[in-house]
């Protein structure tokens, strides 16, 4: 293992916000909610991307907005080529939630008919999005999905630094994604986890979540990586950890016994106490239990010192598999503000934690937070990151 | 990095084995495959002291493709606020993972990798990584996919060679049982690949 630091030298989003840093930027402070619609069988809201009603097949969709991802983020980490330089080892890595499943209605229903089924299970059993853009940008490159349900995105920026600390690749594009299917929505509904109005986050009526759909995409670097193509460092990815409740399949562990592993673990890899945080920027889903679970984790850790917290689901609903890099990025957006914004959908903070969320703008002084992600299966990962404030040339 | 253990070609054991895996585990109910993905991991024996901190890494082609088929015929044949719930929550990708870490009791980082041409490598790469950056000192690695009428249709379907047949490893930063043996990343890889053919 090296002790290279690793930065993030450029990024991508795309979600109910906005597209975009500069337009996610904007509705993230303007305090209303992002774009979304209501399907009307199942009576429940959900937020989408602009291009929904045109979108085809799931798959294509996902595929090509992740090359779309992947092309924006490098541009940025780029500016002049928009291309990896050929002395640098590449990997990409993607996180979601639904495009793993084979989740082709039409498929099935040839299958039970005995007709013919479209192509798209040969498309989808070829190779992963991964795998076929690793073989485009660089084929002696590594390649991976993670699918760990909402913590997806988040355990893949995890995965991409250990690849990146194990001196296997030196710039890493991870990606989020996930898009809304009827799928996703019917199965939220019937766990009564969906709300029948959009979610509000840690408010004391909060009865459910909102699903939601979007793509975010970080390039993780190396430092020697980055001195060597004379790049400016964007943000610093200080700390990360994860682990597992081991307690149920759908639930938190009440007490957020993995939450707090999988902070702790996050705060020894950056070498920081939970004190240096300018803020939290939570997962918030808006459910009685993950919301309850985060809240009285967080005042567990701070150990009485002041914190601040928020959540930005009210905002896009929750994107599933993108909302660790989505959320990421809105935590580097913040940071270079230094500000955070009320979380949208909390007029009213649930009384029975310890500390209330932020209910209004809201300045901030330091330059290190922290993002969480919770997710079925009991799994838990947070990321710490700061402003890089210094150049490698 | 040590490979202390390792079980391969691993076939469902029926239902006799199940119940006593269930009685073992006191499991009112799993699906047949999550059953059968906890009984490979308990025959590797791993000393209950490890299982706390261990890391998990459930790597797959197509995942518990059976829950999966079962939620879609769901959707086809009733309305969809009329889907079972269970199908939703057991056909997540990681949900055999999800209950590896109940049963077995670990809270350590747990993973569900898929993938096609790549995943052999990258699982394995992933792994080493984990051990290497400290964080776990033991790995529970599985490769698995569901062995249903669905699957073996859709590999006739598309030429696709037979999906990942299961195999389970510990893995250690250090020697944890008396066969451990050291072993590289890319010697692990060709051993899997090699193994993997094999069983196809």
């Amino acid at each position: 293992m090296n002790n290279e630091k690793i930065y993030i030298s450029g990024c991508s989003v795309n979600c109910a916000a906005g597209k975009g840093w500069e337009e996610v930027r904007k509705a993230l402070f303007a305090g209303e909610r992002g774009n979304h619609r209501h399907h009307q069988q199942l009576n429940i809201p959900f937020f989408t991307l602009q291009d929904y009603d045109e979108r085809g097949d799931v798959h294509e969709a996902c595929e090509k907005l992740c090359r779309e991802a992947v092309a924006d983020a490098l541009k940025n980490s780029f500016p002049a080529t928009g291309k990896i330089p050929e002395t640098e080892r590449f990997g990409c890595i993607i996180g979601t939630t639904g495009d793993v499943q084979f989740a082709d209605r039409s498929f099935y229903e040839a299958m039970r008919q005995g007709t013919q089924p479209p192509g798209s299970i040969r498309h989808f059993v070829q190779d992963t999005v991964a795998e076929r853009l690793i073989r485009e940008y660089d084929p002696a490159g590594m390649a991976l999905t993670i699918s760990n349900t909402c913590v997806s995105g988040a355990d893949a920026v995890v995965t991409a630094a250990h690849w990146i600390k194990e001196d296997l690749c030196d710039i890493v594009a991870v990606v989020g994604v996930d898009l809304v299917t009827l799928m996703t929505l019917a199965g939220f509904y019937t766990l009564s986890a969906a709300s029948t109005d959009l979610c509000r986050p840690f408010d004391k009526n909060r009865d459910g979540m909102t699903v939601g759909e979007g793509i975010g995409c970080v390039i993780l670097q190396s430092e020697s990586s980055l001195k060597r193509n004379r790049q400016t460092p964007f943000f610093r990815l200080r700390g990360w950890g994860s682990a597992n409740d081991a307690y149920h399949m759908t639930a938190p562990h009440p007490e957020g016994i993995g939450l707090e592993l999988a902070i702790r673990r996050a705060l020894e890899t950056a070498e920081l106490p939970f004190s240096s945080l300018a803020f939290i920027n939570a997962h918030g889903t808006g459910t009685p239990a993950n919301d309850a679970c985060e809240a009285t984790t967080f005042a567990r850790l701070s150990d009485h010192a002041p914190f601040l917290y928020f959540s930005t689901k009210g905002l896009t609903g929750h994107t599933l598999g993108a909302s660790g890099v989505i959320e990421l990025i809105f935590t580097m957006i913040c940071l270079q503000e230094q500000k955070i914004p009320a979380g949208i959908g909390c007029t009213e903070p649930d009384p029975a934690f310890p500390v209330p969320p932020v209910l209004q703008e809201t300045m901030i002084s330091a330059g290190t937070a922290m993002s969480t992600s919770l997710a079925f299966g009991g799994c838990n990962t947070a990321l710490i990151v700061e402003q890089a404030g210094e150049t490698c040339i | 990095m040590y490979l202390n253990k390792i079980i391969s070609g691993v076939q469902y054991s029926g239902q006799k084995a199940y119940a006593e895996i269930k009685r073992k585990y006191e499991i009112p109910r799993l699906p047949e495959y999550f059953l059968h993905l906890l009984q490979t991991a308990d025959s590797l024996e791993i000393p209950t002291e490890k299982l706390p901190r261990m890391g998990i890494l459930y790597v797959s082609h197509l995942g518990p493709m059976g829950q999966i088929v079962h939620f879609m015929n769901d959707l086809m044949d009733y309305t969809p606020d009329q889907v079972s719930p269970k199908y939703f929550s057991h056909g997540v990708f990681n949900a055999p993972t999800a209950y590896l870490s109940r049963y077995l009791g670990c809270h350590g980082p747990a993973l569900s990798l898929c993938g096609f041409s790549r995943i052999i490598e990258s699982s394995i790469r992933t792994a080493a990584s984990w051990l290497a950056t400290g964080s776990c000192e033991n790995i529970l690695l599985i490769f698995s996919d569901e062995d249903i009428p669905f699957s073996q249709e859709i590999s006739s379907m598309t030429g696709l060679q037979r999906f990942l047949p299961t195999h389970a490893l510990w893995l250690s930063s250090e020697p944890d049982d008396p066969n451990a043996k050291q072993i590289t990343a890319d010697d692990l890889i060709q051993q899997i690949t090699v193994i993997n053919q094999q069983e196809q």
